[in-house]
């Protein structure tokens, strides 16, 4: 039973042998054994405190009862007011007693909290996305620059100096050709395109920075396609140039492989199968043993090689003193076999629910 | 090219499987796309060549490479023929006017032929790559084409006007008919290289043969065309006529003149031995002498400073000989003579590749560390970065659409002041405009995105504009932002600024002062402004640094969907120069702050900026900060009127009590109302 109701109990006997049967006093008796149950009921701070208010607050029902006190006979106001003080003092008596009672049942039962349903949803506020293609790129930077690897930068409209001539693709090449290439008019005597490699970039940080060199060039290149679930007219590239001193095909080789590994995890391998570029001799297409989906598969990622040395000297730099590596990767290609994406050109119609899934 | 297993192995010293040539080819740089079970014990499959290697555009070719892997020896084909005493140039004449484009011209002439159907193994080998067998003539040349990678034509002499073939440019307007079942005459620009009798064009050099002078049944002398056209004289007649062709495909990629003659001396034999015939003694040459054989030197240091490893001096000599250059070594030196048919080694590095690629890619160790010159923190990309993943956090979802754009997206964005880039091609497929502005590829994400029911979408995305400008091209790298979600057009520009100064107080730091001013007029510093009415410019320390307002009318129906979309497009190298910010602390005041709500009714026309700055020039006492908290329009404010409700924080360094502040909040009010109109609302 509440402690509350045991210390009632004289109180109420007291109250008795004082009184005769006024209704005022009458009223202030069923006060008390009210106030008293629902007191007994409360079981949470914010009914105790409801409570609190109801009975004992500056508009509570004692306040009431006092405010009537005006209308009693004059010789019973004394009598009636000490029980309503003596009624005050002891439903706050009351109180502090249910509160520590309510005390000591919480600390048995440890902490609690507001009654929620905590399997109701959250409130969504984060549902921005970054493009996987970007957080691609990111993670590839990042991992070029623990190798040391400095990001250059280039822009997508070039000359056919930049785009061609000094990556020793000559007049009439067949990679100059106007079905594989997006040309634009003639300005100010120069003809320029929308660049179809990021080694375009490499060109202009060997005209810029001063050797030795170690930079990434990322970006869009663009060559005519008709679009379809694995060709389209614009793509990314991640280009990689150095050029030291003394380099060789173990410092190509072993780069790709340190990056494979550091990318795609130990278990990753590299291969390289001889091919042609232009601007790089000896050329190689490199593939890389990655794990997608629990299962460990090659995959074609780019090109690599020697620069060749027309590259360099058409850049003024002796062939003979430096030597450099290349290589290029698509962004797309790692991107769409590591995340199962089987249709290109879901990467550019920015469908959010597909974006999202990332 | 698609090969024949067993037609490789006729020039092999021992035979290969379909399989070994597979795999052998495929490690020396010509892989293999696909195999397939043929007629007579055969396997055809498809080898890819690098565009540098014409010479293994044939099976001769392809099996010099499996020979010189596998340490095979190559067995060349017979080509003895017994020749009359007729002199061939008694038959015909040839006169090369074009010895820069046609570097050798040679004709021959074999009299009584009898045209009739291939022996069964020649029409065995061009079914097993997929070729139609013709006439044994025809098929001769053909066999030829895909053993020694030389294309020929052959001539009905009998059809040959005048007695000489002539190798010239063609002169504009002549028309020449190519062979082929319905073919039509084509008219010539005369930029072609032609071959003529003394009257028209009979074959448009290196890339087609005229219909009128073709080999029929009734034919019996022929003249055999065996020549070296410059690739890109072939390349430029086979774009301009839209005509490709086996040769020109062959022709493009290189022959060199001095294996035009045995190639030839192959086919006349071929031709004896089908058609029969005779030989006439000789043959028609045209052309400047035969350039004098190459020699080139490799360093045996040089390779293996580039290789990386070590390669033995009797590996380097073996995988040379075998590939046909004849080294010599001397010394640390090794001379090597080039073969005609390898056009693409003139150089040292051409015979470093040679080796390495011979020896094998998968020979080249790698090391289990790599030397490293640290470049430390990248603030250019770190920036981008920051900026991104600020706006992922504010529920924007990054897209990343196509530079090229249509006339109708971009026509929003063209003004007087503004030229497009376009690119000159019918491949742009209707989208030929580099985008001036990121706002409307965003548009258009945006549209899909509603299209599919996709609700409540914040976009950005960060990428390169384009325009053309007096002097050139010019271009800039953009951060633009759209929001289409549900909410009034006021709500959904406050988002968008609310984002703007989240992203720049990331890139800026705390110090940088924010500010947007209200676009009068055309804007021609930033093209999305045009879209956008209202329009303000984001102002970072007194500089514009992009535009933010609501989507206009023209740009919403040029999208084709409906607003309110709030957008902003800023300049990415402005946004980002004060990247990394500097942050220093400051020491502050611990007494807490007092604040006050004033809700002033202002006519519509002032700004919250006029606002602004009429409480700040107040010069209150104490006062931290000025916040607004929001606007209120109708019921009890009256028409053209608007409710202004903002907050001010003041804070000392002692705690100030009601009473201090106000006699400065009256001074306020009074201000207010005479420099603005402003009334208190009741």
């Amino acid at each position: 039973m509440p402690s509350g109701v045991i210390l009632w109990q004289p109180f109420s006997r007291s109250l008795n042998l004082i009184t005769g049967s006024h209704p005022l006093t009458e009223g202030i008796d069923e006060l008390g054994r009210s106030a008293e149950s629902e007191l007994a009921t409360a079981t949470s701070v914010a009914e105790i405190e409801k409570w609190r208010t109801q009975y004992l607050g500056a508009n509570g029902k004692l306040k009431a009862f006092m405010l009537r006190l005006k209308d009693a006979p004059g010789d019973e106001k004394p009598m009636l007011g000490r029980r309503l003080n003596e009624l005050k003092s002891q439903l706050e008596i009351s109180l502090e007693a249910r509160k520590s009672t309510l005390a000591q049942a919480r600390s048995s039962q440890g902490p609690s909290g507001p009654s929620i349903d905590v399997t109701e949803p959250g409130t969504m506020l984060g549902k921005g996305r970054r493009h996987i293609l970007s957080r691609t790129i990111d993670e590839i930077i990042d991992v070029f620059g623990q190798m040391g690897f400095a990001v250059a930068d280039g822009p997508e409209v070039e000359d056919e100096w930049h785009n061609f001539t000094a990556l020793n693709i000559p007049e009439g090449h067949p990679a100059r050709d106007a079905t594989d290439n997006f040309y634009m008019g003639e300005q100010s005597g120069v003809k320029r395109l929308l660049r179809t490699q990021t080694s375009t970039v490499q060109i202009r940080a060997m005209e810029t920075q001063s050797l030795p060199l170690k930079v990434v060039a990322v970006g869009r290149v663009y060559r005519p396609d008709t679009h379809d679930a694995t060709h389209f007219s614009m793509f990314h590239q991640i280009e990689g140039l150095c050029v030291e001193r003394d380099l060789s095909l173990v410092d190509l080789k072993t780069a790709l492989l340190q990056f494979a590994h550091a990318y795609f995890g130990k278990d990753a391998e590299v291969r390289m199968r001889p091919s042609f570029f232009p601007f790089t001799e000896p050329s190689a297409e490199v593939d890389m043993k990655m794990c997608i989906r629990g299962q460990w598969q090659w995959v074609e990622i780019g090109g690599c090689g020697m620069v060749d040395p027309n590259v360099f000297t058409a850049l003024g730099i002796d062939p003979e003193v430096w030597r450099g590596y290349a290589f290029g990767l698509g962004i797309e290609r790692i991107a769409m076999r590591r995340y199962g994406i089987s249709d290109i050109r879901w990467l550019f119609e920015n469908d959010v629910r597909f974006l999202r899934q990332f | 090219m698609r090969t024949s297993a067993n037609w490789i192995n006729q020039y092999l010293s021992s035979p290969a499987t379909a399989q070994e040539q597979a795999e052998v080819l495929t490690s020396v740089g010509f892989p293999c796309e696909s195999s397939e079970s043929i007629a007579g014990g055969d396997t055809a499959q498809e080898v890819e060549t690098t565009s540098n290697r014409g010479d293994c555009l044939c099976h001769l070719g392809l099996a010099r490479e499996i020979a010189a892997a596998t340490s095979r020896t190559i067995r060349l084909p017979s080509t003895a023929a017994i020749r009359s005493s007729e002199r061939a140039s008694v038959a015909i004449k040839v006169e090369n006017h074009e010895p820069s484009r046609c570097p050798r011209y040679t004709a021959r002439v074999v009299r009584g032929v009898k045209i009739a159907p291939s022996p069964q193994w020649l029409r065995d080998r061009l079914i097993a790559i997929g070729q139609t067998p013709r006439n044994n003539v025809v098929d001769c040349t053909n066999f030829l084409l895909f053993e020694y990678g030389q294309p020929t034509h052959v001539f009905d002499l009998a059809t040959l006007r005048g007695g000489t073939i002539h190798v010239r440019s063609a002169v504009a307007g002549e028309t020449f008919l190519p062979l082929g079942e319905g073919s039509k005459a084509i008219t010539l620009d005369g930029n072609e290289l032609v071959i003529a009798d003394c009257e028209r064009p009979i074959a448009l050099a290196g890339v087609k043969g005229g219909a009128l002078t073709a080999v029929t049944d009734s034919t019996r002398d022929i003249v055999i065309e065996s020549a070296a056209f410059d690739p890109v004289a072939v390349r430029r007649t086979a774009r301009s006529t839209r005509i490709s062709s086996d040769s020109s495909y062959r022709f493009e990629r290189g022959v060199h003149p001095a294996d035009v003659d045995d190639a030839a001396e192959r086919l006349l034999s071929l031709i004896l031995e089908t058609a029969g015939g005779s030989a006439l003694e000789g043959s028609v040459v045209g052309g400047p002498p035969l350039p004098t054989t190459r020699i080139v030197e490799l360093r045996l240091a040089k390779l293996s400073s580039i290789a990386g490893y070590s390669i033995s001096s009797d590996e380097v000599i073996r995988i040379l000989t075998e590939l046909g250059f004849s080294p010599r070594l001397s010394g640390q030196v090794v001379g090597c003579t080039i073969p005609p048919r390898r056009i693409d080694v003139t150089r040292e590095i051409d015979l470093i590749e040679e080796v390495v690629r011979l020896a094998g890619l998968d020979r080249i160790p790698m090391n289990d560390r790599i030397s490293v010159r640290p470049i430390g923190s990248q603030s250019a990309v770190m920036a981008v970065r920051s900026a991104k993943n600020c706006l992922a956090g504010l529920g924007f979802v990054e897209t990343v659409s196509p530079t090229l754009i249509s006339e109708r997206a971009a026509s929003a964005f063209v003004r007087d002041a503004i030229t497009t880039l376009r690119i000159e091609d019918e491949r742009a497929l209707g989208e030929p405009i580099l985008r001036p502005s990121l706002l409307s590829s965003l548009l258009q994400s945006l549209k899909l995105n509603r299209d599919r029911g996709n609700r409540d979408v914040r976009l950005f995305e960060h990428a390169t504009t384009f325009w053309l400008a007096s002097q050139g091209h010019c271009e800039r790298r953009m951060l633009g932002m759209v929001v289409g979600e549900a909410g009034d057009a006021e709500s959904l520009y406050r988002l968008v600024r609310g984002s703007v100064e989240c992203v720049a107080r990331e890139l800026c730091g705390v110090h940088a002062r924010f500010d947007v001013r209200t676009i009068a007029g055309l804007d021609i510093e930033f093209v999305g402004a045009s879209a956008l009415s209202p329009a303000g410019h984001f102002m970072i320390d007194d500089q514009a640094v992009g535009v933010l307002g609501l989507v206009n009318s023209d740009a919403l129906a040029a999208a084709g969907v409906d607003g309110p979309i709030a957008a902003a497009e800023l300049d990415w190298e402005r946004l980002a120069i004060g990247y990394p910010p500097t942050p220093g602390a400051t020491a502050l005041a611990n007494s807490p702050s007092l604040d006050r709500d004033l809700s002033v009714v202002f006519a519509e026309s002032v700004t919250w900026a006029q606002v602004e700055s009429t409480v700040r020039s107040a010069e209150l006492p104490h006062l931290e900060s000025i916040v607004f908290v929001g606007n209120w329009r109708g019921k009890g404010i009256g028409a053209g009127r608007k409710s202004v409700t903002f907050r001010m924080d003041f804070r000392s360094d002692r705690t100030l009590r009601r009473e201090e502040i106000d006699p400065h909040i009256a001074r306020l009010v009074g201000v207010l109302a005479s420099e603005l109109q402003g009334e208190i609302r009741s």
